[in-house]
Parts: structure tokens; C-alpha cells; sequence
């Protein structure tokens, strides 16, 4: 089987580097940080797979580079060193590096190929618009034109995530948390992506909310045979979502493997003291 | 079916300065198709981790696991994660103590999930559920309820009802009976003939002596290895 995603190398520095940190390959540096130049490496040489139908997880502490790493993938932000590839559909024999696409083609694949849902509602809505409305602009970028259909699509995807319709014209602002999570995730399927990038979707929803959130994401990607990256420092999650998981430290991948290898038998002496700190 | 030459593991604990705990060494054994093997040993011998090894939840340290797929002899210990996962989703199944699954998801949704994942309908998959769990005398008052809170003996044979409504080729099993009561035993134990029968290979764990004789066709016995530091 063909990967979906093919992540090498990618790599996100903040500051100029200097020839200590280009030539040290991270073994010299302060955390993820240059001693000499004080450039900070959020992502460092992050390579892995993304297969079909896969959820796979990303854990680590805060300020360990997952966030990063998925803004990298979304584009909005320029990776300084690495490639992605990316098939865009099945029997498509060539793949090409997507981060050497122009600023037209990157935006015109985020918009058919990924969805994403960030932590914080603000990030993936606009607050006074409609909660359809906010669907409806996702559809749009992604090429849809007829309003009827435009319409018809986001009250099916808001039905889906479990938003009464008679609530599709107010605005998320009016929304309760896990509500406004909810909107965003209807945004982030309406234009059918390939990849479903979920960052901390559950931080801070109340235990039932999550459980729903959880459950409303695990059965959308069955039904929809998505890919998904699911970023989250909460080991429960990642255990009930994700097939494989990779674990990160300083910008770096530490660890990958099957999520109840990486929970049961953990190899890297940081694996080992995240796991063994869960509550 | 299943042949471990030579199976060892052991943990390298890094907050313990790199203290290395073997659970087991030098294990080999073999099991043939249709036939349920028993692994019997005291406590801390290593019987689980036989096991996670098989399933992969853990790493083997040395040794190999050539298993029969349907895709050919594969050596289970090295082999990709993507196969492993297609062989849990396809051919392998594991039954443990405990029951680790989605919240808010009803006992009957859970039951039925392993089948309809393999492409049954919905309301067939349910249909079978419903027998599985009324066959382990699960009162049908909890078939819509949430088994975060059913107790350790009702998860128990949740677990037993996820695993064998799928007819995996090889089914591991790791303490399934522990807190049943004699009743449910006896039909978790005819549930699990019934499989074996229709062509499921097993290798089980029971702390119950009289209940492995009453299932598996061979043994094999486990040495607690000598810790020495």
C-alpha cells in the first residue's frame, strides 16, 4: 500500500541558524535551540507516513512542534528544510513535492485536499458569520458555485455533526464550546478532504462533550474513509482514535510505532516518562 | 499455524538506569490450525507478554513469529506496521482482562463494530450481537447502555463477545474468564469450542487449571526467569 502522505525531512526554523546548528544535526543544541545563533528548530527532520484510511496520532508536550508541524502540512506556515508528497488520488502514479507549488496551487490543495480543526474555534471560524455561512465559505474556496447545492450541503454536514438546523443562520459566537467545535468540524469535511488535520480538538471541552467530539469524529472517519492526523498531548484520546502514533520531543520525531506499542511498551526514555506520568 | 523460535523480551527501564527486566527468554513453541493452545506458568512468567508479542503491543526483544496468513508465512516479530494492522484488522484477534473502547458508545454498537467493520450490514451485524450477548446472559436492559460502567464481569464477556463474533483466523486471549461466575464460564468456554471448530487456532491464558483442561488440546509450560541484577 501507497501512503497517502509522505512527510521527509521536514524541518521549521525560526531565526537564521548559523553553520553550529546547520552542521550539528541537533545533537548541539539547548532543547530545540541554538546556543550560538539562537535560532529555535520547532520541527527538525520530521519524516513519517500517512496511509489511507489511517489515523495516525502525534504526542508530546507542549512546545514540542506538533502544532507546528500541522500548520506546516496546512501551509500556512514555509517549512525551512524538507518535503511532502502527497498522492492526490488513487492510480496517480507520480507524486511531486507540494511544498514547491506556487501560493495558487498550495491554496487551491489545501482547499480540496485537507480539512482541519484547530483547539481554539476562533482559529477555524469567523465568529459572526452564520454557522452555515462558515460552511458554505469552505465549499466556495473549494470550488462550489450553485447556492441551492452550497445550501443543501452544509445543512447535511451540520445534521451530521449534530447541529440543529434551526441554528444554521445563527452565528458560532452564540455557541457553546463544544458546539462551535462542532461547526468547525462540519466546515472542515464540507468540501470532502482527503486529510482531516485535528489539533487538540478536545483541550478543554468538558468530559461528555468530548466523548461526543470523540465519538462524532471516529464514526465520520469510518464513514468517510478519511486520513486523519490527530495532534493531542491527552493519551486517551490518542488511544482511542489513532492506529499509529508518533511521539515528539524539541522538534523531533523520538518514537514511532502502533499506539498500544507506543502505550504498553514504550522504547525512548521520554515515551517512557510520558506514559508512565498519565493519570 | 503459528511457530515462536526462540522468543525472548525484555524492558530496558531508563528511569531505573537503564535497568534491563526480562519478562521471558528462549520461549518456542508451535501451534497447529484449529487447535487451542493453553500457556500455563506462576504469576510474572511472562504468559501476557507471550501474547502482546503475538498481537505486537509489544516489541519483541529476539526470536521469530512465523504465522500462516492467508497472505503467506509471515514473521510477525519484524514485520511493518501497516501488515500488522491489516492482520488485526483481517485474521487476528485479542481478548484481554479489560475493556478499552469509545465512550458513550451502547454494548450492542460495540459488539456489532468488529463485524460490520468486515463488511456486514448494520442491522445483520446487530442481529448476531444480539445473540452473542444474550447467549452470555447479558440482560437485555444493557444492550443500549454505555459499558464504562457494567461490572468487570459484564466488560469481560463484552470483550469475549467482540472477539469471537468475527471468526478471527487466530485468536489470543488473555485471562478471559477471570471474574466470571461458573455459569458464564461454561459458555464462554462452549462460545470459544464453537469457534475453534468452525477453524479459529487460539492460544489462551486461564489462571483456572480446570477450565484451560476443559478447552485447550496442548500445553506449554512457562519457567519464571531468574531475575538476576
Amino acid at each position: 500500500m501507497k501512503p497517502l502522505l509522505k512527510v521527509s525531512r521536514l524541518s521549521k526554523r525560526y531565526g537564521n541558524g548559523c553553520l553550529f546548528c546547520a552542521n550539528e544535526n541537533g545533537a548541539g543544541l539547548v532543547g530545540n535551540q541554538c546556543p550560538h545563533c539562537k535560532s529555535v528548530f520547532a520541527c527538525r527532520d520530521v519524516s513519517f507516513d500517512l496511509f489511507p484510511d489511517e489515523v495516525l496520532g502525534i504526542v508530546g508536550e507542549s512546545g514540542s512542534g506538533k502544532s507546528t508541524l500541522v500548520r506546516l502540512l496546512h501551509f500556512e506556515e514555509e517549512a525551512t528544510g524538507g518535503e511532502v508528497f502527497l498522492n492526490a488520488s488513487t492510480g496517480e502514479e507520480k507524486s511531486q513535492n507540494v511544498l514547491a507549488l506556487g501560493p495558487f496551487a498550495k491554496r487551491q490543495l489545501r482547499n480540496r485536499k485537507f480539512g482541519i480543526v484547530y483547539q481554539n474555534p476562533q482559529m477555524g471560524l469567523r465568529m459572526d458569520v452564520s454557522a452555515g455561512g462558515n460552511v458554505a465559505e469552505k465549499l466556495l474556496a473549494a470550488g462550489w458555485r450553485n447556492v441551492g447545492l452550497i445550501r443543501e450541503r452544509a445543512g447535511e454536514l451540520l445534521k451530521k455533526t449534530e447541529i440543529p438546523l434551526s441554528r444554521m443562520d445563527e452565528a458560532p459566537r452564540n455557541f457553546s464550546g463544544g458546539m462551535q467545535q462542532r461547526v468547525q468540524i462540519a466546515k472542515a469535511l464540507s468540501n470532502k478532504p482527503r486529510i482531516l488535520l485535528l489539533d487538540e480538538v478536545t483541550t478543554g471541552l468538558d468530559l461528555s462533550v468530548q466523548a461526543r467530539v470523540l465519538d462524532l469524529i471516529k464514526n465520520l472517519q469510518r464513514e468517510l474513509k478519511l486520513s486523519a492526523l490527530v495532534v493531542s498531548h491527552d493519551l486517551g484520546v490518542i488511544r482511542l482514535l489513532c492506529h499509529r502514533t508518533i511521539v515528539m520531543r524539541y522538534g523531533r520525531v523520538v518514537e514511532s510505532g502502533l499506539t498500544d506499542q507506543i502505550l504498553e511498551d514504550p522504547q525512548h526514555p521520554y515515551t517512557q516518562l510520558l506514559v508512565s506520568s498519565r493519570l | 499455524m503459528l511457530k515462536a523460535t526462540n522468543l525472548s523480551k525484555s524492558f530496558v527501564l531508563h528511569a531505573l538506569d537503564k535497568k534491563q527486566i526480562d519478562a521471558f527468554r528462549k520461549v518456542s513453541f508451535e501451534l497447529a490450525p484449529a487447535r487451542f493452545l493453553g500457556i500455563r506458568g506462576i504469576s510474572g512468567s511472562g504468559k501476557s507478554s507471550i501474547l502482546k508479542c503475538i498481537y505486537r503491543t509489544y516489541l519483541p526483544t529476539e526470536g521469530t513469529i512465523n504465522y500462516h496468513s492467508r497472505r503467506g508465512v509471515l514473521n510477525l516479530a519484524d514485520l511493518p506496521e501497516q501488515q500488522i494492522l491489516a492482520l488485526r484488522r483481517e485474521e487476528i484477534g485479542f481478548v484481554s482482562q479489560f475493556l478499552h473502547v469509545l465512550p458513550r458508545v451502547s454494548a450492542l454498537d460495540l459488539v456489532a463494530e468488529p463485524l460490520w467493520s468486515q463488511g456486514v450490514p448494520l442491522p445483520q451485524a446487530k442481529k448476531r450481537a444480539k445473540e452473542l450477548l444474550g447467549y452470555l446472559n447479558i440482560p437485555p436492559a444493557l444492550y443500549d447502555a454505555y459499558p464504562a460502567n457494567f461490572s468487570g464481569g459484564e466488560q469481560q464477556r463484552i470483550n469475549i463477545a467482540r472477539a469471537v463474533i468475527w471468526n478471527p483466523r487466530l485468536l489470543l486471549l488473555d485471562e478471559p474468564t477471570a471474574s466470571l461466575d461458573e455459569g458464564s464460564v461454561k459458555r464462554v468456554i462452549s462460545l470459544l469450542r464453537e469457534l475453534k471448530n468452525a477453524g479459529t487456532a487460539m492460544i489462551g491464558i486461564f489462571h483456572d487449571t480446570a477450565v484451560m483442561d476443559s478447552i485447550a488440546d496442548d500445553i506449554y509450560h512457562i519457567k519464571p526467569v531468574s531475575h538476576e541484577t
